[in-house]
């Protein structure tokens, strides 16, 4: 019995040298997003558009954003929500049978407070969707 | 690394080549990276270059490999210029991150950056004169007129449309948008079965764009002066390329030889 557990031992240490480190690396290739671009558009000293371009690979049923979260921060780096906004509220954040869709939503901030965007993107055909999650650098007003 | 912003470009410069490559790639795997210091870094780094040629290490990147086989050691000859041109417009293709370093790839020939990861290409767009050289666009595909024609409206004259697709490929989409930062225009070519679709960003001020990957290797195809980057997204291949103020994009589900067949099909007038 003890030759059993020895030989159990042996073959675990054995396997582990073979383990090869498996990083937590998020996989962004789809079947539904070719590229994009986010970012602010400032548009008067306190008023900016926060704008996202979208790609798909091929035609979508529904292509475009599902949600765009305004955040601002005093110091860079502590984020708050200041404004949600949803397709279902925004009907131009969604665009239909198409391959891209480029489109803002405008919001007036406060001058001294740095801003960005975190988007949602979203693309669906058939049955199957997807999500890309994308956030603009910020911008100070 | 959240201090990089308040370095200037007078403590930039102070610091060793080396070290503004090391600040440059810790940038690049912050997400966000900070685009004006990336390009504050990367200003620097090409007027170190200009001033001071270095060598650089060739041992990780095929692309490197294929360049030097195809061009030989140093700067090669380009009618016009353009290759020095285009050097100079440091095409800059950004890998943004948020995956372990062991993951990056990078490469800096010239001034132009060249990172990824296994999930994510991003292209940071360079602003540039237009080149001043003749070119006579000549396809037979109606299709091809139609996109060439669209771009020419929107002021580009350059050599970025194929003139050669497979036969039986029909234009079954075109798309134009504008934003304040670019007009856009997105096509897509069916016969049936397969697509091969275009996309053509017309800039007028800077922005990055992310492209999806697998983890397939980043390919590097020199034509005429242009450095294209052919990447792979799951069943799509993928070609995207920096002319001037245009980010150039052909994508298909067919083979890869169609895709760098259509490619060559841009530069046949230039002697490519």
């Amino acid at each position: 019995m003890k030759r059993f557990y020895r030989c159990v031992c042996i073959l675990l240490v054995v396997s582990m040298l073979f383990v090869v480190p498996v990083y937590a690396a998020e996989t962004r290739a789809s079947d539904y997003f070719l590229s994009s671009s986010v970012y602010l558009y400032k548009t008067s000293s306190t008023t900016f558009e926060a704008w996202f371009d979208v790609d798909a690979v091929r035609m979508m049923d529904e292509l475009g954003a599902s949600e765009i979260k305004i955040q601002r921060s005093s110091d860079g780096t502590n984020w708050t929500t200041m404004k949600t906004y949803t397709k279902e509220s925004y009907s131009n954040l969604i665009c239909e049978d198409t391959m891209s869709h480029a489109a803002c939503v405008s919001y007036t901030g406060t001058a001294g407070y740095y801003y960005r965007a975190k988007i949602t993107l979203y693309a669906k055909k058939g049955t199957g969707s997807a999500e890309w999650y994308r956030t603009t650098s910020s911008m100070q007003l | 690394m959240e201090n990089n912003k308040i370095l200037t470009r007078e403590s930039l410069e102070q610091m060793s080549t080396k070290q503004l490559d090391e600040t440059l790639q810790a940038e690049l795997r912050r997400d966000p990276a900070d685009e004006k210091f990336v390009r504050l870094l990367l200003s620097v780094l090409k007027e170190r270059e200009a001033a001071q040629p270095r060598e650089i290490t060739p041992e990780s990147s095929k692309a490197w490999e294929d360049y030097q086989q195809s061009t030989g050691r140093g700067r090669p000859a380009r009618k016009g210029g353009r290759m020095l041109k285009a050097s100079a417009a440091a095409a800059v293709v950004l890998a943004v991150l948020g995956t372990v370093p062991q993951q990056v790839e990078a490469e800096n020939f010239f001034g132009r950056l060249i990172s990824w990861t296994d999930s994510i290409f991003e292209l940071l767009n360079p602003i540039e004169t237009k080149d001043d050289e003749e070119y006579i666009f000549e396809t037979a595909h109606p299709g091809l007129q139609e996109v060439y024609d669209t771009l020419v409206e929107l002021g580009v004259t350059q050599p970025v449309v194929p003139q050669w697709l497979p036969e039986g490929y029909e234009l079954i989409y075109c798309k134009e948008q504008q934003t304040p930062v670019k007009s856009k225009v997105t096509v897509s070519f069916e016969n049936g079965e397969n697509q091969v679709s275009f996309k053509f960003d017309v800039y007028k001020e800077i922005e990055n764009a992310e492209y999806q990957k697998d983890e397939t290797v980043v390919e590097t195809i020199e034509m005429s002066g242009i450095y294209h980057s052919i990447i792979r997204n799951n069943d799509m291949w993928v070609a995207v390329w920096v002319r001037d103020n245009i980010e150039c994009c052909i994508f298909t589900d067919c083979q890869k030889e169609i895709l760098v067949q259509s490619l060559r099909s841009i530069y046949e007038m230039e002697g490519e």
